[in-house]
């Protein structure tokens, strides 16, 4: 009766053990983390404020480039009272004639040069004028030169920079973070960061299911995270799992 | 001051330090047939004078097999605190062991009813615990006690060594490398108290050197006993 009990007891202890997913084993999970970015680019945005028609004088001009190199512009100012031509003929560059009389008051002199500046044919860039400001966009996803208001008493405001598109496909997440999920729980329990290459591992793990995911960045939010992961099972132990690939924005 | 409190004075604030643990213990041995013997024996463990170590309950079954040889199988279920208790919201853990071993007396094959008794003790166990790496553990010990006659107090001293064979897992590029080494090493001194026919008292100071824990740790170790027949 006694070995009996003492088998009994035995055997409980055996068998009553039970290991779940976690820690104290000495299985191993292991994954990559690489990362593709894009940032959308921005239009130059310019805004110019003209002076009225009495403060112009023979000869002025101001400079207009856009983010295309061969279509660099300047714009001159004509009245029909004067006798030689008002075109300072610079260089490189593209001119556009605004012709005006001293009459004209500062919004006129506005509508009036937008309306030579959108009768030019192929210009990389929109404008509309509101007043006495013309506003013009340039097409282009680039950091533009700015503009300069030459002779002129215009005032010349870059009010947006352009800034051109960055993206990046597949490289390797350096010191990324990677939580591990045990079994069935809800959250995470522990987290390593990856090595240079993105390389991760989990070690010291015992058998069952396992979640391992990386946060991504939303592409449209600001902020905003959403999960990556992947659901791995360790089957044996002395085992090394490689989940899929991680592929996240940031 | 008298050397009793100044002795407690410098005692008392050097065992309260963690790393050193205090043992207290209880057992009743049963000799349920002639040549076996049945153990039940229980034990608080405590960082200190009071932080819990763990606690737990032994069975353990020996039998002699031939003069001076014996081999014993017991079984261990404890409780210890859950330091990962974030992960099942428990605050306690079990542990389980099991072992099985041999015990050689030298002196009883030379010596019928010798007062010398040297013990040599090999001792394989298995230990499951959850959250920690189960491990099996070879346990060597070597021990020494000497009854003297008409006198209350049996003196001992006891050496033990422990080989884990899981002791250091290597995480290579492709595969787990599970190596073996020393894990501790063990020794304890004092004395066994015969308080009556049946009732015994052993009192013993230990010093444990676990592998990679770079100070020693001391074991204060009380531990009462009732034989019956």
């Amino acid at each position: 009766m006694k070995p009996l009990f003492l088998a009994i007891i035995l055997l409980l202890g055996i068998v009553s053990c039970k290991k779940i997913e976690g820690p104290g084993g000495t299985s191993a999970i292991r994954g990559t983390v690489k990362g593709s970015s894009f940032k959308a680019g921005r239009h130059e945005v310019t805004q110019v404020t003209c002076t009225a028609g009495i403060e112009l004088e023979h000869g002025d001009y101001w400079i207009l480039n856009t983010g295309d190199p061969l279509k660099q512009y300047y714009i001159y100012y004509s009245n029909p009272s004067w006798i030689s031509s008002a075109d300072p003929q610079l260089q490189g560059r593209i001119g556009i004639m605004v012709s005006f009389n001293y009459s004209d008051s500062n919004a006129e002199i506005a509508a009036q040069t937008q309306a030579a500046i959108a009768a030019t044919a192929g210009t990389p860039f929109s404008s509309f004028v509101t007043n006495d400001i013309i506003t013009l966009t340039d097409n282009s996803y680039i950091d533009v030169p700015d503009p300069d208001n030459g002779t002129t008493s215009f005032g010349i405001d870059v009010a947006m920079q352009g800034k051109a598109e960055e993206s990046t496909n597949g490289i390797s997440m350096a010191n990324e973070r990677v939580y591990i999920i045990y079994g069935a729980h809800e959250f995470a329990a522990d987290d390593v960061r990856t090595d240079e290459a993105g390389r991760f591992s989990f070690e010291g793990l015992q058998k069952g299911n396992y979640k391992i995911y990386v946060l991504s960045k939303d592409p449209l939010n600001e902020g905003i995270y959403y999960r990556m992961q992947h659901e791995v099972s360790i089957t044996a132990s002395k085992e090394i799992v490689e989940t899929p690939l991680f592929n996240i924005l940031y | 001051m008298s050397i009793r409190t100044y002795f407690l004075a410098i005692f008392l604030p050097f065992w309260g330090i963690s790393q050193n643990q205090t043992w207290l213990g209880a057992e009743i041995n049963l000799k349920p047939v002639k040549k076996t013997k049945l153990t039940f024996s229980a034990q608080h463990r405590m960082n200190g004078f009071s932080e819990w170590n763990r606690t737990f309950l032994e069975g353990k079954f020996s039998a002699k097999v031939v003069q001076g040889v014996h081999v014993f199988a017991g079984q261990r279920f404890g409780i210890s605190p859950n330091r990962h208790s974030s992960i099942d919201l428990k605050a306690t853990t079990y542990l389980y062991r099991t072992a099985i071993g041999i015990e050689l007396n030298p002196v009883d094959w030379f010596l019928d009813k010798s007062r010398f008794h040297l013990g040599i003790t090999e001792q394989m166990q298995w230990a499951q615990r959850k959250f920690q790496r189960s491990n099996t553990v070879l346990r060597s010990k070597v021990s020494a006690k000497y009854d003297i006659k008409d006198f209350p107090m049996t003196p001992f001293i006891q050496w033990e060594h422990f080989y884990d064979f899981q002791r250091d897992i290597t995480y290579t590029g492709a595969e787990v490398l599970i190596d073996g080494g020393t894990a501790a090493f063990r020794a304890f001194g004092g004395c066994i108290i015969e308080l009556s026919k049946t009732q015994e008292l052993q009192v013993s100071v230990g010093r444990r050197k676990n592998f990679l824990r770079e100070n020693p740790q001391w074991i204060l170790s009380l531990k009462y006993s009732v034989n019956l027949k």
